[in-house]
């Protein structure tokens, strides 16, 4: 569940500093006070002024847990301060940014640059010493960007250039707060929840390997820049992940997972619910290990409920609806790869009776608390509603304040440095094709019925990739396949749906093939929907964060025409001797 | 006085306690697993379970300010588990790949409850079985396919079983205390704006280490260090940057310097730190050179102690520099070259490299590598070379790495020695000599690499912070900056002319194939007649182009 980047070895126990940010006040008046001298002082001879300076301090504080059988393995707790600085010079019509050139350093070059990115501060400021890190990083990045810009006039010289959209656009003054009081955790209770879901493990000593993991990371952002604007925000997030690994009777691997995210500890299911959802994803990898496999490609309507639907939504569909600069490049290798669905606004790229809303400042669905939300983002813009999605045609997509062909501004989607969504709802309509989640099954089976086909697939677990990079590699030692081709989603829990209604889970296999455009085979949706907070890679380069917390509130869906593959190949033996306590 | 014997014999007493509850619970799951594994048709002939139980603790400041303060608490399990046979198994060395697959540390609980540690034992060693299995299978298809190596050794040695327990409780640092002294120490840079990076650290480092092996080898012990380190940094007008490390090794809290000799330390740091940045660069130079004890024990430790790890000797990928010069002299005869990690002080400082059982739970011994100029050993872990069936008790690795040859403590021995100023005095004579205006004095060093493969050139590289010129004609020594002495191995050695009777020791972390380990070298001064520096890798960076904030103390 890495979300947030550590200075440290993990895996330790470890104890430091509680929750102790620095006064904002210090904050606010430090970071002017080296603004007003950078914006008066700052030029080097033959180059120009900044005209434009951020600032972004942040103060986060980490407290993990894992566990494994009931002992715990890691429990640490530390603070960890981090500077981010943003110098633009020339003019909002051509600067700095937005120009990616091949520099690397070879073996034996070396660069002595201050870091201005993330750089790691003492967890105890003072105003003195954050003036003297501003001044230093500052420094830095106005040298960074005096070379950037030379680079771009150069490149922009050698040719006739077709997009003119302006590098950035200046704003007015602005201030905006979103604080909350942050709640201490009891570091005892980290353990013991640790220790308890984990230990119900010990009743599956066929296991080949099982963890419990928690992360408590509240997070306080000051931002502030030139323009006048400044923030001042704090972020909550709280998760526990579960996850278990064994073989099948036939050597299959086969993995699960359990995963809750809320913002406050608080929010957290109460415990006897945490364990009765570790008991079921235990008995559900149990029935696994003698599972049958599907026999052959299915191709037609797949079923996909609760987390299963969201987690297809968050890997096919919400990476692609961020919007970001192509840069200047010197060569093609610096160009993205993708730029999402740009080339697609006004097109339908959904079922006529969905329509996608991006509302980053929601704070809950029902009763379910969602920890993408935020209201301040991290260029200190609001947070803005947005409709992605109306009746299946793509209107908008989620942007930062780099202007792009496709968007004029922001509209408060900056996250860790790059545009990234926060929560994500899908509105249903009134047609016919949104029933009552108990509906739904029935609405498959008449499918299945109408085409006379064998039978259909309800798929209830979708691996997630944040869980298969992180606590799942490290859990298995690296023994479930840690990568997952593009285009495939990884079902975990498979059931078949016969004409009768009976239902047989299956041993996992993928789905193939699928990419937005699928989603436009939507046939029918629930009228329920469910509040999936998990945690996403980050889109587009550039994040500071690898993983960000993302909420979508998604229906259970039925999505026609997908082709659902067996594993194929050879599968690893079963382990030559039994786990220690396991009984044949 | 009595609390604290008292709760550190209670600690010991639980830690003893603590420690023969895991040894059994690894034997246990050790036996279990052998008794299948053994009768495979690629039998795991050898498993050893090492667990490294640590306790880590990390203060830094900056500035008068505390920039971190851990206290981190870890237990890993590294599984070395052999296919084949002692004479031929899956770590044979191959052209491709000569340190085998990676394979990483696995966590274990601090607990002792058997049934989660005997699971995770478990998982480790069916992964390790089958990572040694593949090793194997490649090992057996080049053995068909490919000239056999000429020595044809085996690849592991017979060692006896060792059996002791003397496992010590982690201490108990006051973090409080020492979190006061290091910002009352870092405050000691803020008056000098010019100083763009500094900190001071405090690591405390204690290992359990707990060792079973199917041969019968029952081990726990203890090893901790303790290093206070103070980096600071500034820059010459021309860009380039002038670090200056001060590294303070100790095995207890209490061997430290007191705080006002590490702030007179400090003191005399920053006021060389303000002459380096005024120094002249220095342009390449050939010619007699001194190097204070501490330079020399760098120079040692790069140029000699790394070609004298005994895998080197059999890795088909490395140069063997120093494999058939056995019993041929390399060094002026008047020179002894010993490593010995069962020695804990030189000179009343305590050596870094120091420990009882190296990582494969054989004792530490003293090995005399160098005898009068005279090539006689070398560094031996369990993997045999030509002329050395067994282990001299250097077979070490950081956590989650694979066991090689590595140093200890290095230890130069000179038999005739002569004064420091007589040492100088043969310096200039050596200069006038060779019709030199000056020679150079190598005073403080930061460290160094060396590389001993045979695909690039078998040169070594050692970096000095702080380089004197000494003139013949009187004039007073001149700072200078901006070289790194370079050269090849033998050719320098056969430059070393004379030993002064100051001995300096340089205590580190040296990282090579099996990670990064404490070691120690310490030597005599030593006279060079012909020596070759270079230019440093420089930065072009500007200084900051506005002032800083503030000039006085915080």
């Amino acid at each position: 569940m890495r979300w947030c980047v550590f200075g440290i070895a993990v895996g330790t126990f470890c104890s430091a500093q509680v929750w102790s940010p620095p006064p904002t006040e210090m904050v606010f008046q430090a970071m002017q006070q080296e603004l007003q001298r950078a914006l008066q002082g700052l030029r080097l001879e033959g180059a120009p002024a900044p005209y434009y300076i951020e600032y972004r301090l942040q103060y986060r504080s980490a407290l993990v847990a894992r566990a494994v059988l009931g002992e715990l393995i890691e429990l640490t707790e530390h603070p960890q301060v981090t500077l981010t600085v943003g110098v633009r010079i020339g003019t909002p019509e051509m600067d700095n940014t937005n120009v990616a050139t091949g520099s690397f350093l070879l073996f034996g070059g070396m660069s002595s640059r201050e870091t201005y990115r993330q750089r790691s501060l003492p967890v105890e400021l003072s105003d003195t010493l954050l003036r003297r890190e501003l001044w230093l990083a500052t420094d830095a990045a106005y040298k960074d960007a005096v070379e950037q810009y030379g680079q771009k006039l150069n490149l922009v010289r050698a040719r006739m250039r077709r997009d003119t959209t302006p590098d950035f656009q200046l704003l007015s003054p602005a201030v905006l707060a979103d604080t909350v009081a942050v709640p201490r955790f009891p570091r005892v209770y980290a353990e013991r929840l640790c220790r308890e879901l984990s230990a119900l493990f010990r009743q599956y000593p066929e296991f080949t390997a099982s963890a419990v993991g928690f992360e408590y990371l509240p997070l306080q952002t000051w931002y502030i820049n030139t323009e006048g604007r400044r923030a001042v925000k704090t972020e909550l997030f709280t998760g526990v992940e579960v996850v278990a690994f064994t073989q099948g009777l036939d050597g299959t691997p086969l993995a699960d997972y359990y995963s809750v995210y809320v913002r406050t500890p608080a929010e957290l299911p109460p415990l006897d619910s945490l364990k009765r959802a570790v008991v079921a994803l235990a008995e559900r990898l149990r029935q696994q290990q003698a599972a049958s496999a599907l026999e052959e490609t299915y191709v037609g309507p797949v079923l996909f409920e609760g987390r299963a639907a969201g987690e297809l939504i968050a890997q096919l569909l919400v990476p692609q609806l961020v919007v970001s600069r192509e840069p200047l490049a010197d060569r093609p290798f610096f160009t993205l790869r993708s730029q999402g669905l740009v080339r697609r606004l006004g097109t339908r790229i959904l079922p006529e009776f969905l329509t996608l809303r991006a509302a980053p400042c929601q704070r809950f669905f029902e009763s379910t608390s969602l920890v993408g939300s935020y209201c301040v983002d991290d260029e200190g813009m609001p947070a803005e509603t947005v409709t992605v999605v109306e009746r299946g045609v793509l209107r908008q997509l989620l942007s930062t304040r780099v202007p792009t062909r496709w968007t004029a501004g922001s509209n408060g989607h900056n996250r860790a440095g790059a545009p990234m969504a926060g929560v994500l709802e899908f509105l249903p309509d009134t047609a016919s094709d949104v029933v009552e989640r108990a509906r739904l099954r029935q609405r498959l089976l008449q499918i299945l019925q109408q085409r006379g086909l064998p039978y259909a697939l309800i798929v209830r677990s979708v691996m997630n990739l944040n869980i298969l990079q992180t606590i799942l590699a490290r859990t298995t030692l690296g023994k479930y396949p840690p990568f997952v081709r593009e285009g495939t989603l990884p079902l975990l829990a498979v059931y078949r749906l016969f004409p009768d209604g009976r239902e047989e889970l299956l041993q996992p296999c993928d789905a193939v093939g699928l990419t937005v455009r699928s989603l436009r085979d939507i046939m029918a949706i629930s009228r329920e929907r469910l509040a999936y907070n998990y945690l996403a890679p980050a889109a587009r380069p550039g994040s500071e964060l690898p993983y960000l917390p993302v909420s979508l509130i998604v229906p259970d869906m039925v999505v026609d025409e997908v082709e659902v593959r067996p594993r194929e190949g050879d599968v690893p033996q079963r382990p030559l001797v039994p786990p220690p306590f396991f009984q044949q | 006085m009595r609390v604290c014997v008292g709760v550190g014999l209670l600690c010991l007493l639980g830690g003893v306690t603590a420690s023969a509850s895991l040894l059994q619970i690894l034997r246990r799951e050790m036996e279990r697993n052998a008794a299948v594994l053994r009768q495979q048709s690629q039998p795991a002939y050898f498993i050893a379970y090492a667990v490294t139980d640590l306790h880590v603790v990390t203060l830094e400041a900056q500035a008068g300010r505390l920039r971190r303060n851990l206290q981190q608490r870890s237990r890993w399990l590294d599984v070395d588990l052999r296919v084949g046979s002692y004479e031929l198994d899956n770590t044979r060395p191959l052209q491709e790949a000569s340190i085998g697959e990676p394979s990483s540390p696995i966590q274990l609980p601090i607990s002792e409850d058997e049934q989660a540690l005997r699971h995770l034992l478990w998982q480790a060693t069916m992964e390790a079985y089958e990572r040694a299995s593949r090793e194997y299978a490649k090992v057996l298809a080049a053995q068909a396919v490919r000239v056999q190596e000429s020595d044809n050794l085996p690849d592991f040695s017979r060692e006896r079983p060792q059996r002791a327990q003397s496992v010590r409780a982690h201490p108990v640092v006051d973090t409080a205390g020492w979190a006061a002294r290091l910002r009352q120490l870092s405050a000691l840079f803020v008056a000098y704006p010019w100083i763009y990076v500094h900190r001071v650290s405090l690591q405390v480092t204690s290992a359990q280490k707990f060792l079973v092996t199917t041969e019968g080898t029952e081990l726990a012990w203890s090893e901790q260090q303790v290093f206070l380190n103070v980096a600071a940094q500034t820059r010459a007008d021309d860009g380039m940057e002038l670090p200056l490390y001060r590294s303070y090794f100790a095995f207890e809290l209490r061997e430290l310097p007191p705080v006002e000799q590490l702030r007179q330390d400090i003191l005399r740091m920053i006021a060389l730190l303000d002459s380096l940045r005024r120094a002249p660069v220095l342009e390449t130079y050939t010619g007699p050179a001194l190097l204070s004890g501490e330079a020399a024990s760098v120079f040692f430790h790069e140029i000699l102690g790394h070609r004298l790890e005994g895998h080197r000797q059999r890795d088909p990928q490395s140069a063997q520099m120093l494999r058939d010069l056995l019993q041929k002299p390399i060094l002026p005869p008047f020179l002894d070259v010993v490593f010995d990690p069962t020695q804990r002080y030189r000179e009343g400082k305590p050596l870094a490299g120091s420990y009882a059982y190296d990582d494969e739970g054989v004792p530490g011994q003293r090995v005399v590598a160098v005898e009068q100029g005279v090539l006689r050993n070398f560094l031996l872990s369990r993997m045999p070379i030509a002329g050395f069936a067994h282990s001299n008790g250097h077979g070490r690795r950081q956590p989650g790495m694979r066991v090689v040859a590595r140093q200890s403590n290095l230890l130069v021995f000179a038999r005739s020695v002569v004064s420091p100023a007589e040492l100088r005095q043969r310096l200039l004579e050596e200069c006038r000599r060779q019709g030199k205006e000056f020679g150079l004095l190598f005073d403080i060093v930061e460290g160094g690499f060396t590389f001993t493969a045979r695909t690039i050139p078998n040169a070594f590289n050692v970096m000095p912070l702080v380089v004197y010129k000494v003139y013949v004609d009187g004039r007073p020594d001149e700072l200078v900056r901006g070289v790194d002495l370079i050269g090849t191995p033998l050719t320098t050695f056969a430059h070393i002319v004379a030993a002064g009777s100051d001995v300096g020791v340089f205590n580190g972390i040296c990282g090579a194939e099996s990670g990064n380990l404490p070691v120690s070298a310490s030597s005599p001064s030593l006279l060079v007649s012909r020596i070759e520096v270079q230019k440093k890798a420089k930065s072009d960076e500007r200084l900051p182009v506005l002032p800083p904030p503030f000039v006085q103390a915080e």
